[in-house]
């Protein structure tokens, strides 16, 4: 059905104001059976409109119209409604599609709405109705549709540490409410700046859920500071909320969840400068130093700001190289920040107080300040400085009121590797040592082969000496087995002065040749020494110095006590002796 | 002869060797803070070049390079030469602060670090010429034991050979110790960034510990392409011979 409706309003041209045209509906969801209504608004306007086709419904009543007017303090608006009460015809998803408006010229439409309609139970709206009627006990029902808890996040991604703003939002149809417990969960994941509401209050202002108004209220306000990266939950806050209360009635318990906001928290983008510290959104940055030419002994005010919107109360202080001879204390913050809707702005000042010891002028290098900016998605860095401090005074007086302070100590500021060796003379080139070579070794072993070869040497040099006197000593024995020969000879021959004479030169010479001397140095007294220098028997002596006097006299007179033969055998039986001793 | 000649050579460096010219010029590019001219430098110094200098010098540039593996390696080979060294043992230590690995090690005793100064840092070159030296001693000394007729010089030369022959063993063997710590493979250095080590020489075996670039390990066997290893808590395992440097 399409039916076009003009209308005509003569009252007072409403001026100043906007013009807002809407559509809403009663209920959505619609049960299968029950009738709804749809309305189609236009505030401060007048023209013609256009009713959308409602093929979908039985029309039950209506268009019926009607408009209002209303002036508060001289201001005026208007207001003009088309309602239609409907009947679905069937199950499912219908949409009705947008109407139209034309006002001076300009066309508005509405946005379109999609009716739900689910299977026939009015039992619902019955037992509202028996609840309007005055049935005094209460009922609990959870989800219900006319109450309904959200959580709206400003943002579903954000950067750590970009802010985000968080309400937690209560949509009501229900002309009377009592709010009961509430209980909203801790915020995990995020630093967070509570906005202060005081009294919950209904907003003007409807906000419409699938073109059905609901009055609204904010409950909670937070700025939320991701600190960690990846999915990050909001978990969902719960709500028990009495609702049509009357004289009549204890009304019904309702128990609400609101949905959970998951927010997608990116890591910071790599290539942060040196000095950043974790400082997101937008900021100012000044350092003011107050007296930069100071007594010695008196105190620097430095006053390090950081203005703007960011986390601002998240910031710690960009660092400020003193000179080492300053006495710096820690620095005092101060804050001036406000937290609303728009995020957390204001000004975080660090005061610091440092108080040079000695004159001398002293520079504080250029102190920097980097944050990261979300909506240009890149860092930023701002400097300032560096200073130049003039510290008058007496050196002498100086130490005499601060005298207190010790010596400096040399302090290592940085870490950093010792410088390299210059020391060329130290350059070696790389070449075999000669440690571990066979000449190495030989060398080392070649004064002990020396000694032993000489030992050795010097060994036969002296085998070859002592047998000098071994081949005298041989001689000896062999001459006087010739000598003892002869003798034998003579004896057989009967030749008694010849056989004596021949044992008397073999005794003698054996002797000489035994003892070392020449014969014709030996005398009896001389063999008797030298025999008994040799260690040898006295009757052996004897018997030597025996048989030399027999041979003596035999020379002159025969021997007759005894025969040849048997002094021939003690002389060999003697020298038999004498050898073995001697050798 | 032969000895004088070769003590001479080991100390002195003829100034005109382009390895000399070629560290100077390293040592130029370094104070200009262009470390990466100064380490090619130094590499093409250290083909015909070996010792304390050239080494530390290697191991900076490499730090302010950023690459600390490498860094690390020259570091502990310019400490074989100088075991005390104590500008090299501060770099060293900054340089293994940089690392993934952290292995607990005992710290050095002074007295520790001047033995390993007496034993390596005087090396096998000298320790092996006072060896020589001494066993020449030693054989004179026998001679005099062996040619003298009084009694007294031969029992002054019978102890003088024995005296000098067991401090001639003794140098030789520190001559050995010290040759066998500057030339033998026994540390190595970690160069792939991560490392999964093996229970046994074999790939599929079982991942042990991991160790990341720049730690050092002792070598204790190796196993065709693969060492065994042991680190600093006493943790054993195997790894390829090409994940890893030696000293």
């Amino acid at each position: 059905m399409l039916s076009i409706i003009s209308v005509l309003v003569l009252a007072l041209q409403a001026t100043g104001q906007e013009v807002v045209f809407y559509a809403t509906v009663d209920k959505n969801p619609v049960a299968m059976g029950d009738i709804f209504t749809y309305r189609i608004t236009l505030e401060n306007g007048k023209g013609d409109i256009e009713s959308p086709d409602l093929k979908n419904f039985d029309i039950v009543f209506g268009p019926a119209q009607s408009s209002s007017l209303r002036i508060i303090n001289g201001q005026q608006s208007s207001n003009l409604t088309l309602s239609y009460t409907l009947r679905p015809r069937g199950e499912g998803k219908y949409t009705i599609a947008p109407a139209k408006a034309s006002v001076q010229g300009k066309a508005y439409t509405t946005r379109a709405i999609e009716v739900e309609v689910v299977k026939g139970s009015s039992s619902a709206s019955q037992a509202q109705q028996q609840n309007q009627t005055g049935a005094s006990r209460a009922q609990q029902s959870s989800g219900d549709d006319g109450l309904k808890l959200q959580i709206q996040s400003s943002k579903k991604s954000a950067y750590i540490g970009e802010a985000i703003t968080v309400q937690y939002v209560l949509l009501s149809r229900y002309t009377s409410l009592d709010l009961g417990e509430t209980e909203f969960p801790s915020i995990k994941g995020f630093w967070s700046e509570e906005i202060k509401i005081g009294q919950v209050n209904w907003e003007p202002t409807y906000e419409y859920i699938n073109g059905v108004p609901f009055r609204k209220a904010i409950l909670r306000k937070y700025v939320l500071f991701p600190q960690v990266g990846g999915k990050q939950t909001i978990e969902s806050a719960n709500l028990s909320a009495r609702v049509n209360r009357n004289i009549f009635s204890m009304g019904t318990e309702v128990n609400v969840s609101s949905n959970k906001v998951t927010i997608e928290v990116q890591p910071l983008p790599v290539g942060a400068p040196e000095g950043f510290d974790g400082a997101v959104g937008e900021f100012d940055f000044s350092v003011k130093a107050e007296r930069l030419e100071v007594d010695a002994n008196n105190a620097i005010d430095l006053f390090v700001n950081v203005t703007g919107k960011g986390n601002l109360s998240l910031l710690d202080a960009p660092e400020v190289a003193f000179p080492e001879d300053f006495e710096v204390y820690d620095p005092e913050v101060k804050d001036r920040i406000s937290v609303s809707l728009g995020g957390v702005s204001g000004t975080r000042t660090w005061h610091y107080l440092v108080i040079p010891r000695y004159p001398g002028e002293y520079a504080i290098p250029a102190i920097e300040f980097s944050y990261f900016d979300p909506s240009k998605e890149k860092y930023i860095t701002k400097t300032e400085g560096p200073f130049t401090i003039n510290v008058k005074g007496d050196e002498s007086l100086v130490n005499e009121t601060g005298g207190a302070r010790a010596k400096s100590v040399v302090k290592q500021t940085k870490d950093e590797i010792r410088f390299i060796a210059l020391d060329t003379e130290k350059l070696t080139p790389r070449k075999r040592t000669f440690y571990n070579t066979a000449g190495y070794y030989i060398l080392f072993s070649l004064p002990f082969l020396a000694f032993v070869g000489f030992i050795a040497l010097r060994k036969r040099r002296a085998t070859l000496l002592a047998d000098v006197a071994g081949i005298r000593r041989k001689g000896a024995s062999k001459a006087v087995r010739r000598r003892l020969n002869a003798a034998e000879n003579a004896m057989k021959n009967g030749d008694s002065k010849l056989f004596y004479v021949e044992i008397f030169t073999a005794i003698y010479g054996y002797l000489g040749d035994k003892l070392g001397m020449p014969q014709a140095q030996l005398t009896k007294t001389i063999v008797k020494d030298k025999l008994k220098e040799a260690n040898i028997k006295d009757a052996l002596v004897q018997e030597a110095l025996y048989i030399i006097e027999t041979c003596e006299m035999a020379r002159f007179s025969p021997v007759t006590e005894q025969s040849d033969k048997v002094f021939y055998q003690r002389t060999v039986e003697f020298i038999e002796k004498l050898d073995e001793l001697l050798k | 002869m032969v000895l004088l000649f070769s003590l001479a050579n080991t100390f002195v460096l003829a100034e005109t060797t382009p390895a000399f010219e070629q560290f100077k010029m390293g040592n130029d590019a370094y104070k200009t803070g262009d470390y990466r001219t100064a380490l090619e430098h130094y590499l093409e110094a250290e083909n015909t070049t070996e010792g304390f200098v050239i080494n530390y010098n290697l191991a900076n540039s490499y730090y302010k390079l950023s690459k600390i593996p490498e860094s690390i390696l020259h570091y502990e080979r310019a400490l074989k030469f100088e075991p005390s060294n104590e500008d090299a043992r501060y770099n060293l230590r900054l340089a293994n602060e940089k690392i993934a690995d952290r292995i607990e090690n005992i710290p050095t005793s002074k007295l520790a670090l001047w033995w390993d100064e007496q034993r390596f840092g005087i090396g096998p070159e000298r320790w092996g010429t006072a060896a020589l030296l001494l066993a020449l001693l030693s054989g004179a000394s026998l001679f005099l034991f062996a040619m003298s007729r009084k009694a007294g010089n031969r029992r002054i030369g019978f102890f003088a050979a024995l005296i000098t022959l067991s401090m001639a063993l003794l140098t030789h063997q520190l001559a050995r110790a010290s040759y066998d710590n500057r030339y033998t493979e026994t540390t190595a250095i970690v160069f792939t960034s991560k490392i999964d080590v093996k229970s046994e020489p074999r790939a599929e075996s079982i991942n042990v510990f991991v160790l990341h670039a720049g730690t050092k390990v002792s070598l204790i066997q190796r196993d065709s392409e693969w060492y065994e290893i042991e680190i600093g808590s006493g943790n054993k395992g195997w790894l390829k011979a090409d994940d890893v440097v030696e000293i």
